[in-house]
Protein backbone atom coordinates (compact mmCIF):
# COMPACT_ATOMS: atom_id res chain seq x y z
CA UNK A 1 0.00 0.00 0.00
CA UNK A 2 1.26 3.46 -0.85
CA UNK A 3 1.83 5.99 1.96
CA UNK A 4 -1.37 7.77 2.85
CA UNK A 5 -3.55 5.16 1.22
CA UNK A 6 -6.58 4.07 3.26
CA UNK A 7 -6.85 0.41 4.20
CA UNK A 8 -9.05 -1.49 1.82
CA UNK A 9 -12.33 -2.72 3.30
CA UNK A 10 -15.85 -3.39 2.01
CA UNK A 11 -17.06 0.00 3.24
CA UNK A 12 -14.43 1.92 1.29
CA UNK A 13 -14.95 -0.27 -1.74
CA UNK A 14 -18.70 0.29 -1.54
CA UNK A 15 -18.11 4.05 -1.76
CA UNK A 16 -15.73 3.69 -4.70
CA UNK A 17 -18.11 1.32 -6.49
CA UNK A 18 -21.09 3.58 -5.80
CA UNK A 19 -19.25 6.56 -7.31
CA UNK A 20 -18.89 4.48 -10.47
CA UNK A 21 -22.57 3.58 -10.35
CA UNK A 22 -22.35 0.02 -9.03
CA UNK A 23 -24.60 -1.19 -6.26
CA UNK A 24 -22.82 -4.31 -5.09
CA UNK A 25 -23.87 -6.27 -2.02
CA UNK A 26 -21.79 -6.66 1.12
CA UNK A 27 -21.10 -10.25 0.12
CA UNK A 28 -19.96 -9.26 -3.36
CA UNK A 29 -17.69 -6.58 -1.94
CA UNK A 30 -16.18 -8.92 0.64
CA UNK A 31 -15.36 -11.37 -2.14
CA UNK A 32 -13.68 -8.58 -4.09
CA UNK A 33 -11.41 -7.40 -1.26
CA UNK A 34 -8.62 -9.95 -1.84
CA UNK A 35 -8.92 -9.53 -5.59
CA UNK A 36 -8.55 -5.76 -5.38
CA UNK A 37 -5.74 -6.04 -2.82
CA UNK A 38 -3.78 -8.21 -5.21
CA UNK A 39 -4.55 -5.88 -8.11
CA UNK A 40 -3.32 -2.84 -6.22
CA UNK A 41 -0.17 -4.65 -5.17
CA UNK A 42 0.45 -5.56 -8.77
CA UNK A 43 -0.16 -2.02 -10.01
CA UNK A 44 2.21 -0.68 -7.39
CA UNK A 45 5.06 -2.36 -9.27
CA UNK A 46 4.67 0.22 -12.02
CA UNK A 47 5.68 2.90 -9.50
CA UNK A 48 9.29 1.80 -9.86
CA UNK A 49 9.46 2.52 -13.58
CA UNK A 50 11.14 5.73 -14.82
CA UNK A 51 8.03 7.22 -16.41
CA UNK A 52 8.50 10.94 -15.69
CA UNK A 53 9.18 11.89 -19.33
CA UNK A 54 7.26 9.09 -20.97
CA UNK A 55 4.04 9.82 -22.79
CA UNK A 56 1.35 7.14 -22.80
CA UNK A 57 1.26 4.60 -25.60
CA UNK A 58 -2.08 5.95 -26.76
CA UNK A 59 -2.25 9.21 -28.65
CA UNK A 60 -4.87 10.77 -30.88
CA UNK A 61 -3.61 11.07 -34.44
CA UNK A 62 -5.57 13.54 -36.55
CA UNK A 63 -4.46 12.01 -39.83
CA UNK B 1 -13.33 -37.87 -47.54
CA UNK B 2 -11.54 -38.23 -44.20
CA UNK B 3 -8.26 -37.46 -45.90
CA UNK B 4 -9.55 -34.06 -47.00
CA UNK B 5 -9.83 -32.79 -43.45
CA UNK B 6 -6.08 -33.11 -42.93
CA UNK B 7 -5.08 -31.28 -46.09
CA UNK B 8 -3.45 -27.90 -45.72
CA UNK B 9 -5.27 -24.77 -46.82
CA UNK B 10 -2.79 -24.41 -49.66
CA UNK B 11 -3.35 -27.97 -50.82
CA UNK B 12 -7.14 -27.67 -50.61
CA UNK B 13 -7.05 -24.48 -52.67
CA UNK B 14 -4.83 -26.22 -55.24
CA UNK B 15 -7.09 -29.30 -55.42
CA UNK B 16 -10.17 -27.13 -55.89
CA UNK B 17 -8.56 -24.92 -58.51
CA UNK B 18 -7.36 -27.94 -60.47
CA UNK B 19 -10.84 -29.51 -60.31
CA UNK B 20 -9.54 -32.57 -58.49
CA UNK B 21 -11.98 -31.99 -55.68
CA UNK B 22 -15.18 -30.01 -55.39
CA UNK B 23 -15.68 -27.33 -52.73
CA UNK B 24 -18.87 -29.21 -51.86
CA UNK B 25 -16.83 -32.32 -51.06
CA UNK B 26 -14.40 -30.28 -48.96
CA UNK B 27 -17.12 -28.56 -46.97
CA UNK B 28 -19.12 -31.78 -46.56
CA UNK B 29 -16.07 -33.65 -45.26
CA UNK B 30 -15.53 -31.00 -42.60
CA UNK B 31 -19.22 -30.85 -41.66
CA UNK B 32 -19.28 -34.62 -41.24
CA UNK B 33 -16.26 -34.47 -38.97
CA UNK B 34 -17.84 -31.68 -36.96
CA UNK B 35 -21.00 -33.80 -36.59
CA UNK B 36 -18.93 -36.76 -35.41
CA UNK B 37 -16.56 -35.03 -33.00
CA UNK B 38 -17.91 -31.69 -31.91
CA UNK B 39 -20.54 -32.97 -29.48
CA UNK B 40 -17.54 -33.85 -27.32
CA UNK B 41 -14.99 -31.24 -28.39
CA UNK B 42 -17.37 -28.24 -28.29
CA UNK B 43 -15.24 -26.22 -30.65
CA UNK B 44 -18.22 -24.63 -32.39
CA UNK B 45 -20.93 -22.38 -31.00
CA UNK B 46 -22.69 -22.12 -34.37
CA UNK B 47 -22.19 -24.44 -37.34
CA UNK B 48 -23.20 -22.55 -40.48
CA UNK B 49 -24.17 -25.71 -42.34
CA UNK B 50 -26.66 -24.32 -44.87
CA UNK B 51 -24.79 -21.15 -45.76
CA UNK B 52 -21.50 -23.06 -46.03
CA UNK B 53 -23.01 -25.63 -48.39
CA UNK B 54 -24.66 -22.89 -50.40
CA UNK B 55 -21.34 -21.06 -50.70
CA UNK B 56 -19.65 -24.34 -51.63
CA UNK B 57 -22.14 -24.97 -54.44
CA UNK B 58 -21.59 -21.45 -55.73
CA UNK B 59 -17.84 -21.98 -55.53
CA UNK B 60 -18.17 -25.24 -57.45
CA UNK B 61 -20.14 -23.48 -60.19
CA UNK B 62 -17.44 -20.82 -60.46
CA UNK B 63 -14.75 -23.48 -60.83
CA UNK B 64 -16.73 -25.15 -63.59
CA UNK B 65 -17.30 -21.81 -65.34
CA UNK B 66 -13.58 -21.41 -65.88
CA UNK B 67 -13.48 -17.94 -64.30
CA UNK B 68 -10.26 -16.88 -62.55
CA UNK B 69 -10.31 -18.04 -58.93
CA UNK B 70 -9.21 -16.12 -55.83
CA UNK B 71 -6.47 -17.67 -53.65
CA UNK B 72 -8.68 -19.34 -51.02
CA UNK B 73 -11.42 -20.38 -53.41
CA UNK B 74 -13.58 -23.12 -51.93
CA UNK B 75 -11.54 -23.45 -48.75
CA UNK B 76 -13.48 -23.65 -45.47
CA UNK B 77 -12.47 -21.56 -42.49
CA UNK B 78 -14.09 -20.84 -39.15
CA UNK B 79 -14.24 -17.75 -36.97
CA UNK B 80 -13.90 -17.13 -33.28
CA UNK B 81 -17.39 -16.07 -32.30
CA UNK B 82 -16.51 -12.42 -31.87
CA UNK B 83 -16.17 -11.67 -35.57
CA UNK B 84 -19.37 -10.11 -36.84
CA UNK B 85 -21.07 -12.11 -39.56
CA UNK B 86 -24.16 -10.96 -41.41
CA UNK B 87 -25.48 -14.50 -41.78
CA UNK B 88 -24.97 -15.95 -38.30
CA UNK B 89 -25.20 -14.76 -34.69
CA UNK B 90 -22.12 -13.33 -32.98
CA UNK B 91 -22.25 -14.21 -29.29
CA UNK B 92 -18.68 -13.60 -28.04
CA UNK B 93 -19.33 -16.80 -26.13
CA UNK B 94 -21.81 -14.99 -23.94
CA UNK B 95 -25.41 -15.27 -22.85
CA UNK B 96 -25.70 -11.51 -23.13
CA UNK B 97 -25.20 -11.57 -26.90
CA UNK B 98 -26.90 -14.90 -27.59
CA UNK B 99 -28.85 -14.56 -30.81
CA UNK B 100 -27.26 -11.20 -31.62
CA UNK B 101 -27.26 -10.77 -35.41
CA UNK B 102 -24.87 -8.13 -36.74
CA UNK B 103 -25.92 -6.18 -39.81
CA UNK B 104 -22.65 -6.69 -41.62
CA UNK B 105 -19.49 -8.73 -41.73
CA UNK B 106 -16.32 -7.68 -39.96
CA UNK B 107 -13.84 -6.25 -42.46
CA UNK B 108 -11.60 -9.33 -42.34
CA UNK B 109 -14.58 -11.64 -42.84
CA UNK B 110 -15.56 -9.70 -45.96
CA UNK B 111 -11.98 -9.88 -47.17
CA UNK B 112 -11.71 -13.62 -46.57
CA UNK B 113 -15.01 -14.25 -48.33
CA UNK B 114 -13.78 -12.15 -51.27
CA UNK B 115 -10.63 -14.29 -51.29
CA UNK B 116 -12.81 -17.36 -51.75
CA UNK B 117 -13.03 -18.58 -48.17
CA UNK B 118 -16.18 -20.38 -47.05
CA UNK B 119 -17.26 -19.72 -43.47
CA UNK B 120 -18.00 -23.02 -41.72
CA UNK B 121 -19.13 -21.57 -38.43
CA UNK B 122 -18.45 -19.60 -35.28
CA UNK B 123 -16.06 -20.96 -32.70
CA UNK B 124 -16.15 -21.30 -28.94
CA UNK B 125 -14.13 -18.97 -26.73
CA UNK B 126 -13.66 -17.77 -23.19
CA UNK B 127 -16.66 -15.54 -22.57
CA UNK B 128 -16.01 -12.10 -24.13
CA UNK B 129 -12.37 -13.19 -24.65
CA UNK B 130 -11.66 -12.40 -21.00
CA UNK B 131 -9.71 -15.47 -19.90
CA UNK B 132 -6.68 -17.49 -21.01
CA UNK B 133 -8.05 -20.96 -20.25
CA UNK B 134 -10.90 -21.01 -22.77
CA UNK B 135 -13.61 -21.68 -20.17
CA UNK B 136 -17.21 -21.19 -21.16
CA UNK B 137 -20.14 -21.71 -18.81
CA UNK B 138 -22.78 -21.01 -21.45
CA UNK B 139 -21.74 -23.21 -24.39
CA UNK B 140 -19.51 -25.69 -22.59
CA UNK B 141 -15.75 -25.54 -22.31
CA UNK B 142 -13.90 -26.72 -25.41
CA UNK B 143 -12.02 -29.99 -24.97
CA UNK B 144 -8.31 -30.12 -25.77
CA UNK B 145 -8.08 -32.88 -28.41
CA UNK B 146 -4.63 -33.99 -27.29
CA UNK B 147 -6.11 -35.77 -24.28
CA UNK B 148 -9.10 -37.79 -25.39
CA UNK B 149 -9.70 -39.23 -21.94
CA UNK B 150 -9.67 -36.30 -19.53
CA UNK B 151 -10.96 -32.79 -20.03
CA UNK B 152 -8.04 -30.42 -20.39
CA UNK B 153 -8.20 -26.76 -21.31
CA UNK B 154 -7.58 -25.79 -24.91
CA UNK B 155 -6.17 -22.44 -23.85
CA UNK B 156 -7.93 -19.20 -24.54
CA UNK B 157 -9.46 -17.17 -25.24
CA UNK B 158 -9.62 -18.54 -28.81
CA UNK B 159 -10.22 -22.06 -27.50
CA UNK B 160 -12.59 -23.23 -30.23
CA UNK B 161 -10.18 -22.01 -32.91
CA UNK B 162 -7.36 -24.05 -31.40
CA UNK B 163 -9.46 -27.17 -31.01
CA UNK B 164 -11.17 -26.99 -34.40
CA UNK B 165 -7.91 -26.62 -36.32
CA UNK B 166 -6.04 -29.23 -34.25
CA UNK B 167 -8.84 -31.80 -34.54
CA UNK B 168 -9.35 -31.40 -38.28
CA UNK B 169 -12.75 -29.70 -38.00
CA UNK B 170 -11.47 -26.86 -40.17
CA UNK B 171 -8.10 -26.24 -41.85
CA UNK B 172 -7.82 -22.66 -40.66
CA UNK B 173 -9.51 -20.27 -38.28
CA UNK B 174 -9.36 -16.74 -36.98
CA UNK B 175 -8.64 -15.88 -33.38
CA UNK B 176 -8.04 -12.68 -31.47
CA UNK B 177 -5.21 -11.89 -29.07
CA UNK B 178 -5.21 -9.27 -26.29
CA UNK B 179 -2.81 -10.97 -23.88
CA UNK B 180 -2.02 -14.17 -25.77
CA UNK B 181 -5.39 -15.48 -26.93
CA UNK B 182 -4.19 -16.69 -30.33
CA UNK B 183 -0.82 -17.98 -29.19
CA UNK B 184 -1.91 -19.73 -26.00
CA UNK B 185 -4.49 -22.03 -27.65
CA UNK B 186 -2.12 -22.50 -30.59
CA UNK B 187 0.51 -23.70 -28.13
CA UNK B 188 -1.77 -25.88 -26.02
CA UNK B 189 -3.46 -27.40 -29.09
CA UNK B 190 -0.28 -28.00 -31.13
CA UNK B 191 -1.02 -25.67 -34.04
CA UNK B 192 0.41 -22.46 -35.47
CA UNK B 193 -1.03 -19.05 -34.68
CA UNK B 194 0.01 -15.58 -35.74
CA UNK B 195 -0.58 -12.38 -33.80
CA UNK B 196 0.24 -9.75 -36.42
CA UNK B 197 1.64 -6.30 -35.66
CA UNK B 198 -0.88 -3.97 -34.01
CA UNK B 199 -2.37 -2.07 -36.93
CA UNK B 200 -1.59 -4.70 -39.58
CA UNK B 201 -5.10 -6.23 -39.60
CA UNK B 202 -8.39 -4.42 -39.16
CA UNK B 203 -10.35 -4.91 -35.95
CA UNK B 204 -13.49 -3.34 -37.45
CA UNK B 205 -16.46 -5.56 -36.69
CA UNK B 206 -14.54 -7.64 -34.17
CA UNK B 207 -15.97 -7.35 -30.65
CA UNK B 208 -13.34 -5.82 -28.36
CA UNK B 209 -11.83 -6.90 -25.09
CA UNK B 210 -9.38 -3.98 -24.83
CA UNK B 211 -9.17 -1.77 -27.91
CA UNK B 212 -5.56 -0.71 -27.50
CA UNK B 213 -4.29 -4.27 -27.07
CA UNK B 214 -6.61 -6.34 -29.29
CA UNK B 215 -5.02 -8.02 -32.29
CA UNK B 216 -6.76 -10.32 -34.77
CA UNK B 217 -5.00 -13.04 -36.70
CA UNK B 218 -4.97 -16.48 -38.28
CA UNK B 219 -4.57 -19.94 -36.76
CA UNK B 220 -3.76 -23.00 -38.87
CA UNK B 221 -1.74 -26.21 -38.80
CA UNK B 222 1.30 -24.56 -40.35
CA UNK B 223 2.95 -21.18 -40.59
CA UNK B 224 2.58 -21.43 -44.38
CA UNK B 225 -1.19 -21.64 -44.00
CA UNK B 226 -1.14 -18.71 -41.58
CA UNK B 227 0.66 -16.75 -44.31
CA UNK B 228 -2.01 -17.70 -46.81
CA UNK B 229 -4.78 -16.50 -44.48
CA UNK B 230 -2.98 -13.33 -43.46
CA UNK B 231 -2.55 -12.13 -47.03
CA UNK B 232 -6.14 -11.03 -47.71
CA UNK B 233 -6.66 -9.94 -44.09
CA UNK B 234 -3.76 -7.50 -43.94
CA UNK B 235 -3.83 -3.85 -44.91
CA UNK B 236 -5.36 -0.51 -44.11
CA UNK B 237 -9.07 -0.25 -43.40
CA UNK B 238 -10.82 3.10 -43.15
CA UNK B 239 -13.21 1.53 -40.64
CA UNK B 240 -10.35 0.91 -38.20
CA UNK B 241 -8.29 4.07 -37.63
CA UNK B 242 -5.53 2.08 -35.94
CA UNK B 243 -4.71 0.20 -39.13
CA UNK B 244 -1.50 1.26 -40.80
CA UNK B 245 -0.83 2.24 -44.39
CA UNK B 246 2.47 0.33 -44.35
CA UNK B 247 2.62 -1.76 -47.56
CA UNK B 248 1.58 -5.40 -47.23
CA UNK B 249 4.29 -7.92 -48.06
CA UNK B 250 3.88 -11.08 -50.14
CA UNK B 251 3.75 -13.46 -47.21
CA UNK B 252 3.63 -16.74 -49.11
CA UNK B 253 6.35 -15.46 -51.40
CA UNK B 254 8.57 -14.79 -48.38
CA UNK B 255 8.58 -18.46 -47.40
CA UNK B 256 11.86 -19.38 -49.04
CA UNK B 257 12.84 -22.02 -46.51
CA UNK B 258 16.12 -20.12 -46.25
CA UNK B 259 17.20 -18.66 -42.89
CA UNK B 260 20.96 -18.86 -43.29
CA UNK B 261 22.48 -15.94 -41.36
CA UNK B 262 19.24 -14.93 -39.68
CA UNK B 263 20.01 -13.48 -36.24
CA UNK B 264 17.93 -15.12 -33.53
CA UNK B 265 17.76 -13.80 -29.96
CA UNK B 266 16.87 -16.41 -27.37
CA UNK B 267 14.95 -14.76 -24.54
CA UNK B 268 16.27 -16.61 -21.52
CA UNK B 269 15.76 -14.36 -18.46
CA UNK B 270 12.12 -14.17 -17.40
CA UNK B 271 11.02 -16.30 -20.38
CA UNK B 272 12.93 -19.55 -20.99
CA UNK B 273 14.23 -19.81 -17.44
CA UNK B 274 10.68 -19.69 -16.04
CA UNK B 275 9.32 -22.54 -18.15
CA UNK B 276 8.99 -26.15 -17.04
CA UNK B 277 11.92 -28.46 -17.70
CA UNK B 278 10.48 -30.32 -20.69
CA UNK B 279 9.40 -27.05 -22.27
CA UNK B 280 12.88 -25.59 -21.80
CA UNK B 281 14.38 -28.69 -23.37
CA UNK B 282 12.02 -28.40 -26.33
CA UNK B 283 12.98 -24.76 -26.92
CA UNK B 284 16.68 -25.55 -26.60
CA UNK B 285 16.29 -28.32 -29.16
CA UNK B 286 14.48 -25.87 -31.43
CA UNK B 287 17.44 -23.51 -31.07
CA UNK B 288 19.76 -26.30 -32.18
CA UNK B 289 17.45 -26.98 -35.13
CA UNK B 290 17.56 -23.32 -36.12
CA UNK B 291 21.35 -23.29 -35.87
CA UNK B 292 21.48 -26.31 -38.18
CA UNK B 293 19.46 -24.27 -40.65
CA UNK B 294 22.10 -21.55 -40.56
CA UNK B 295 20.59 -19.17 -37.99
CA UNK B 296 22.96 -17.30 -35.68
CA UNK B 297 21.58 -17.60 -32.18
CA UNK B 298 22.60 -15.48 -29.23
CA UNK B 299 21.09 -14.69 -25.85
CA UNK B 300 18.68 -11.76 -25.50
CA UNK B 301 16.78 -10.20 -22.64
CA UNK B 302 13.97 -7.72 -22.04
CA UNK B 303 14.52 -5.89 -18.77
CA UNK B 304 10.94 -4.59 -18.55
CA UNK B 305 9.40 -8.04 -18.84
CA UNK B 306 8.57 -8.17 -15.16
CA UNK B 307 6.38 -5.07 -15.54
CA UNK B 308 4.31 -6.45 -18.37
CA UNK B 309 1.83 -8.16 -16.06
CA UNK B 310 0.97 -4.95 -14.21
CA UNK B 311 0.86 -2.80 -17.35
CA UNK B 312 -1.30 -5.31 -19.15
CA UNK B 313 -3.65 -5.62 -16.18
CA UNK B 314 -4.06 -1.86 -15.86
CA UNK B 315 -4.96 -1.49 -19.51
CA UNK B 316 -7.20 -4.54 -19.95
CA UNK B 317 -9.10 -4.13 -16.69
CA UNK B 318 -9.90 -0.49 -17.51
CA UNK B 319 -10.75 -0.88 -21.17
CA UNK B 320 -12.77 -4.07 -20.66
CA UNK B 321 -14.83 -2.46 -17.92
CA UNK B 322 -15.45 0.58 -20.11
CA UNK B 323 -16.89 -1.68 -22.83
CA UNK B 324 -18.96 -3.79 -20.43
CA UNK B 325 -20.08 -1.09 -18.02
CA UNK B 326 -23.74 -0.98 -18.99
CA UNK B 327 -24.19 -4.75 -19.12
CA UNK B 328 -22.34 -5.18 -15.84
CA UNK B 329 -24.80 -2.81 -14.20
CA UNK B 330 -27.93 -4.18 -15.84
CA UNK B 331 -27.22 -7.87 -16.37
CA UNK B 332 -24.44 -8.91 -13.97
CA UNK B 333 -25.95 -12.35 -13.45
CA UNK B 334 -25.64 -13.13 -17.14
CA UNK B 335 -21.82 -13.21 -17.03
CA UNK B 336 -19.96 -16.37 -16.06
CA UNK B 337 -18.46 -16.00 -12.61
CA UNK B 338 -14.78 -15.53 -13.42
CA UNK B 339 -15.44 -12.92 -16.10
CA UNK B 340 -17.86 -10.99 -13.88
CA UNK B 341 -15.29 -10.91 -11.11
CA UNK B 342 -12.55 -9.70 -13.45
CA UNK B 343 -14.77 -6.95 -14.80
CA UNK B 344 -15.67 -5.80 -11.29
CA UNK B 345 -11.99 -5.56 -10.43
CA UNK B 346 -11.62 -2.95 -13.16
CA UNK B 347 -13.75 -0.54 -11.16
CA UNK B 348 -10.88 -0.14 -8.69
CA UNK B 349 -8.24 0.79 -11.26
CA UNK B 350 -7.85 4.56 -11.38
CA UNK B 351 -7.34 6.67 -14.46
CA UNK B 352 -3.81 7.43 -13.34
CA UNK B 353 -3.06 3.72 -12.99
CA UNK B 354 -4.46 3.05 -16.45
CA UNK B 355 -2.22 5.70 -17.94
CA UNK B 356 0.74 4.44 -15.97
CA UNK B 357 0.17 1.12 -17.75
CA UNK B 358 0.03 2.89 -21.09
CA UNK B 359 3.21 4.81 -20.31
CA UNK B 360 4.97 1.61 -19.24
CA UNK B 361 3.88 0.20 -22.53
CA UNK B 362 5.93 2.75 -24.41
CA UNK B 363 9.07 1.69 -22.52
CA UNK B 364 8.26 -1.92 -23.29
CA UNK B 365 7.76 -1.26 -26.99
CA UNK B 366 10.92 0.83 -27.28
CA UNK B 367 12.98 -1.88 -25.62
CA UNK B 368 11.68 -4.58 -27.97
CA UNK B 369 12.44 -2.28 -30.92
CA UNK B 370 15.99 -1.72 -29.66
CA UNK B 371 16.52 -5.43 -29.08
CA UNK B 372 15.35 -6.18 -32.60
CA UNK B 373 18.03 -3.88 -33.96
CA UNK B 374 20.50 -6.62 -32.97
CA UNK B 375 18.31 -9.55 -33.97
CA UNK B 376 15.96 -10.41 -36.82
CA UNK B 377 13.69 -12.40 -34.53
CA UNK B 378 13.43 -13.28 -30.85
CA UNK B 379 12.31 -16.67 -29.60
CA UNK B 380 10.73 -17.73 -26.32
CA UNK B 381 8.37 -20.40 -25.07
CA UNK B 382 4.73 -19.51 -25.71
CA UNK B 383 3.64 -20.71 -22.28
CA UNK B 384 5.54 -21.99 -19.22
CA UNK B 385 3.09 -24.91 -18.88
CA UNK B 386 1.18 -27.32 -21.07
CA UNK B 387 -2.58 -27.86 -21.01
CA UNK B 388 -3.93 -28.34 -17.49
CA UNK B 389 -7.18 -29.97 -16.40
CA UNK B 390 -10.35 -27.93 -16.62
CA UNK B 391 -11.02 -26.49 -13.16
CA UNK B 392 -7.38 -26.74 -12.08
CA UNK B 393 -6.44 -23.40 -10.50
CA UNK B 394 -2.77 -23.98 -9.74
CA UNK B 395 0.15 -25.80 -11.28
CA UNK B 396 3.66 -26.58 -10.08
CA UNK B 397 6.55 -25.57 -12.31
CA UNK B 398 9.65 -27.25 -10.98
CA UNK B 399 9.23 -26.41 -7.28
CA UNK B 400 7.07 -23.33 -7.54
CA UNK B 401 3.29 -23.38 -7.39
CA UNK B 402 1.70 -20.75 -9.59
CA UNK B 403 -1.83 -19.98 -10.65
CA UNK B 404 -2.72 -21.30 -14.07
CA UNK B 405 -4.28 -18.09 -15.35
CA UNK B 406 -1.33 -15.82 -14.85
CA UNK B 407 1.12 -18.53 -15.91
CA UNK B 408 -0.60 -18.90 -19.25
CA UNK B 409 -0.12 -15.24 -20.20
CA UNK B 410 3.30 -14.77 -18.60
CA UNK B 411 5.28 -14.95 -21.87
CA UNK B 412 2.70 -13.64 -24.32
CA UNK B 413 1.30 -10.37 -22.94
CA UNK B 414 4.63 -8.56 -23.38
CA UNK B 415 4.11 -8.52 -27.15
CA UNK B 416 0.54 -7.28 -26.96
CA UNK B 417 1.92 -4.32 -25.06
CA UNK B 418 4.75 -3.86 -27.56
CA UNK B 419 2.55 -4.59 -30.59
CA UNK B 420 5.20 -6.68 -32.37
CA UNK B 421 4.23 -9.64 -34.59
CA UNK B 422 4.57 -13.11 -33.09
CA UNK B 423 3.98 -16.58 -34.46
CA UNK B 424 3.57 -19.54 -32.13
CA UNK B 425 4.57 -22.90 -33.59
CA UNK B 426 4.62 -26.37 -32.05
CA UNK B 427 8.14 -27.40 -31.02
CA UNK B 428 7.65 -30.61 -29.05
CA UNK B 429 5.43 -32.75 -26.88
CA UNK B 430 5.55 -33.94 -23.30
CA UNK B 431 5.71 -37.66 -22.61
CA UNK B 432 1.96 -37.45 -21.92
CA UNK B 433 1.51 -36.27 -25.49
CA UNK B 434 0.70 -32.64 -24.79
CA UNK B 435 2.00 -30.00 -27.22
CA UNK B 436 4.61 -27.33 -26.47
CA UNK B 437 4.74 -24.02 -28.33
CA UNK B 438 7.49 -21.58 -29.27
CA UNK B 439 7.06 -17.88 -30.01
CA UNK B 440 8.93 -16.23 -32.86
CA UNK B 441 8.82 -12.44 -32.46
CA UNK B 442 9.68 -10.03 -35.25
CA UNK B 443 10.05 -6.34 -35.98
CA UNK B 444 6.93 -4.25 -36.36
CA UNK B 445 5.21 -5.01 -39.69
CA UNK B 446 7.80 -7.68 -40.52
CA UNK B 447 5.42 -10.63 -40.41
CA UNK B 448 7.21 -11.90 -43.50
CA UNK B 449 10.42 -12.65 -41.58
CA UNK B 450 8.52 -14.16 -38.65
CA UNK B 451 6.64 -16.47 -41.02
CA UNK B 452 9.79 -17.27 -42.99
CA UNK B 453 11.59 -18.44 -39.86
CA UNK B 454 8.52 -20.35 -38.64
CA UNK B 455 8.07 -22.01 -42.01
CA UNK B 456 11.76 -22.92 -42.33
CA UNK B 457 11.59 -24.48 -38.87
CA UNK B 458 8.50 -26.46 -39.86
CA UNK B 459 10.14 -27.68 -43.08
CA UNK B 460 12.90 -29.14 -40.90
CA UNK B 461 10.71 -30.60 -38.14
CA UNK B 462 7.47 -32.55 -37.99
CA UNK B 463 5.84 -31.41 -34.74
CA UNK B 464 3.15 -29.53 -36.66
CA UNK B 465 2.18 -32.63 -38.64
CA UNK B 466 1.17 -34.71 -35.62
CA UNK B 467 -2.51 -35.41 -35.15
CA UNK B 468 -4.36 -35.59 -31.84
CA UNK B 469 -5.97 -38.83 -30.66
CA UNK B 470 -9.52 -37.89 -31.55
CA UNK B 471 -11.61 -39.38 -34.30
CA UNK B 472 -10.29 -42.88 -33.69
CA UNK B 473 -12.83 -45.62 -32.87
CA UNK B 474 -14.09 -45.14 -29.30
CA UNK B 475 -12.57 -47.26 -26.55
CA UNK B 476 -14.74 -50.09 -25.21
CA UNK B 477 -14.47 -48.92 -21.63
CA UNK B 478 -13.52 -45.64 -19.97
CA UNK B 479 -9.79 -45.36 -19.58
CA UNK B 480 -8.07 -44.06 -16.46
CA UNK B 481 -7.08 -40.38 -16.41
CA UNK B 482 -3.93 -39.53 -18.28
CA UNK B 483 -0.87 -38.87 -16.13
CA UNK B 484 0.20 -35.30 -15.67
CA UNK B 485 3.04 -34.06 -17.81
CA UNK B 486 6.35 -34.58 -16.02
CA UNK B 487 7.59 -31.09 -16.77
CA UNK B 488 4.65 -29.49 -15.03
CA UNK B 489 3.35 -31.91 -12.44
CA UNK B 490 -0.23 -30.96 -11.83
CA UNK B 491 -1.48 -30.36 -8.34
CA UNK B 492 -4.87 -31.88 -7.55
CA UNK B 493 -7.65 -30.09 -9.35
CA UNK B 494 -9.17 -27.31 -7.32
CA UNK B 495 -12.10 -25.05 -8.04
CA UNK B 496 -11.21 -21.92 -9.97
CA UNK B 497 -10.67 -19.29 -7.32
CA UNK B 498 -9.61 -15.68 -7.46
CA UNK B 499 -5.84 -15.62 -7.75
CA UNK B 500 -3.41 -13.23 -9.34
CA UNK B 501 -5.04 -10.50 -11.45
CA UNK B 502 -5.35 -11.88 -14.91
CA UNK B 503 -4.69 -10.12 -18.19
CA UNK B 504 -6.32 -12.94 -20.11
CA UNK B 505 -7.57 -12.26 -23.55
Amino acid sequence: MLPGMAELNPGLMRRIAALAGYDWTEEELRALVPVVERSLALLERLESLPLRDVEPGILFPMA
Amino acid sequence: MDDLVWKSLAELARLVASKQVSPVEVVTAHLERIDALDPKLRAFITVMRESALEAARAAEARVLSGEPLPPLHGVPIALKDLYNTKDAPTTAGSKILAGSKPAEDATVVSRLRAAGGIILGKLNMHEFAYGPEGLNAHYGTAWNPWDARSHRIAGGSSSGSGVAVAAGLCPGALGSDTGGSIRIPASLCGISGLKPTYGRVSRAGVLPLAWSLDHVGPMARSAADCALLLQPMAGHDAKDPTTATVPVADYAGALSGEINGVRVGLLRPFFLEAAGLVLRQAIEQAVRDLVKLGARVDEASLSHAEHAHAASFAVIASEALAYHEVWLKRRPGDYQADVRERLKGGAFVSGAQYLRGQRARRLIRDEVDRTLERFDVLIAPTTPIVATSVGQAEVTIEHETVDVRSALTRFTRHFNLSGHPVCSVPCGFTTAGLPIGMQIVGRAFDEATVLRVADAYQRATDWHTRRPPVGAPPAAAPAPPAPAAPAVPAVPATPATPTTPTNAG
